[in-house]
């Protein structure tokens, strides 16, 4: 929640852009690749979108947290509320 | 067990044959473009099949996710093929994956419980490791036009995710 405290966002994901918003972080990643795990760093307050320029549908799920669908060129963003790890991966493709 | 090696072999004899039978003249783009959208609704069909049977909660989650997955490509290969006028044409390998797949159905038509579950989750395994066997060495090489080429690449790295997801499935299971 401090100004200047970093979350790391561990992306394990494919076929998605991710791109921090606005909110003072300078951090951008842009992902289309499809296999490769990423992680971003990103602060509470921050908004963090995905947009899946894949051909196929992909979901941005948390174990017992949030399980959002993004279908092919489509976005979802997500605002940080806290501090901590959030370990994405996507439902469809789990490995 | 048997039944599903014996699938798992008849695939790759099916496939190598015809890379080989292709060997002198390989597939036309109109051919790999019926191959791959064939080997996509086929996969698609054992999916469905599963989804009638399996009450089994990563199974139905693999097979929900090749009836997505296959579905978005082979609509992306519909809509490429009629951008370059393509008329995909049936050809002996399109027509030996259907009727290994309509054999293994039959199999698997006969197995219930974590006996298909195992029995469909092998297969798609063996499937999926010969389709992209197939797609690296002799479907992507061969193709003509670049964005066939392109879809077909695109193509391969998700099902290789397939086969990964397949494989930990597999491994649940056992």
């Amino acid at each position: 929640m401090l100004p200047g405290r970093y979350l790391p966002l561990i992306m394990l994901w494919h076929g998605h852009e991710f791109r921090p918003g606005t909110g003072g972080n300078n951090s951008s990643y842009n992902r289309q690749d499809h296999l490769l795990a990423a992680e971003i760093n990103a602060r509470a307050g921050d908004m963090v979108t995905s947009i899946n320029k894949d051909i196929v549908a992909h979901t941005a799920t948390v174990h017992g947290g949030f399980d959002v669908a993004i279908e092919m060129n489509t976005s979802a963003s997500l605002v940080l509320t806290k501090a901590g790890i959030v370990e994405y991966y996507c439902r469809f493709h789990p490995t | 067990m048997l039944v599903r090696l014996s699938t798992a072999t008849a695939f790759i004899c099916i496939l190598s044959g015809a890379a080989l039978a292709q060997g002198a003249a390989k597939p036309t783009d109109p051919q790999i473009a019926h191959i791959a959208y064939t080997a996509g609704q086929l996969d698609i069909e054992a999916a469905k099949q599963a989804l009638s049977k399996s009450t089994n909660t990563d199974v139905r989650a693999f097979a929900e996710g090749m009836v997505g997955d296959h579905t978005a490509v082979n609509k992306q290969a519909l809509d490429l093929v009629t951008k370059l006028k393509v008329t995909p044409e049936d050809n002996d390998t399109s027509r030996a994956l259907t009727k290994a797949a309509a054999d293994e159905r039959a199999e698997l038509s006969k197995l219930s419980g974590t006996d298909f579950d195992k029995a469909y989750i092998a297969n798609e395994v063996a499937y999926h490791k010969t389709v992209n066997g197939a797609l690296e060495t002799t479907l992507i090489p061969s193709a003509g036009n670049p964005e066939l080429k392109g879809l077909l690449q695109t193509g391969l790295k998700i099902f290789q995710g397939h086969e990964q997801h397949a494989e930990k499935v597999a491994a649940e299971l056992k």
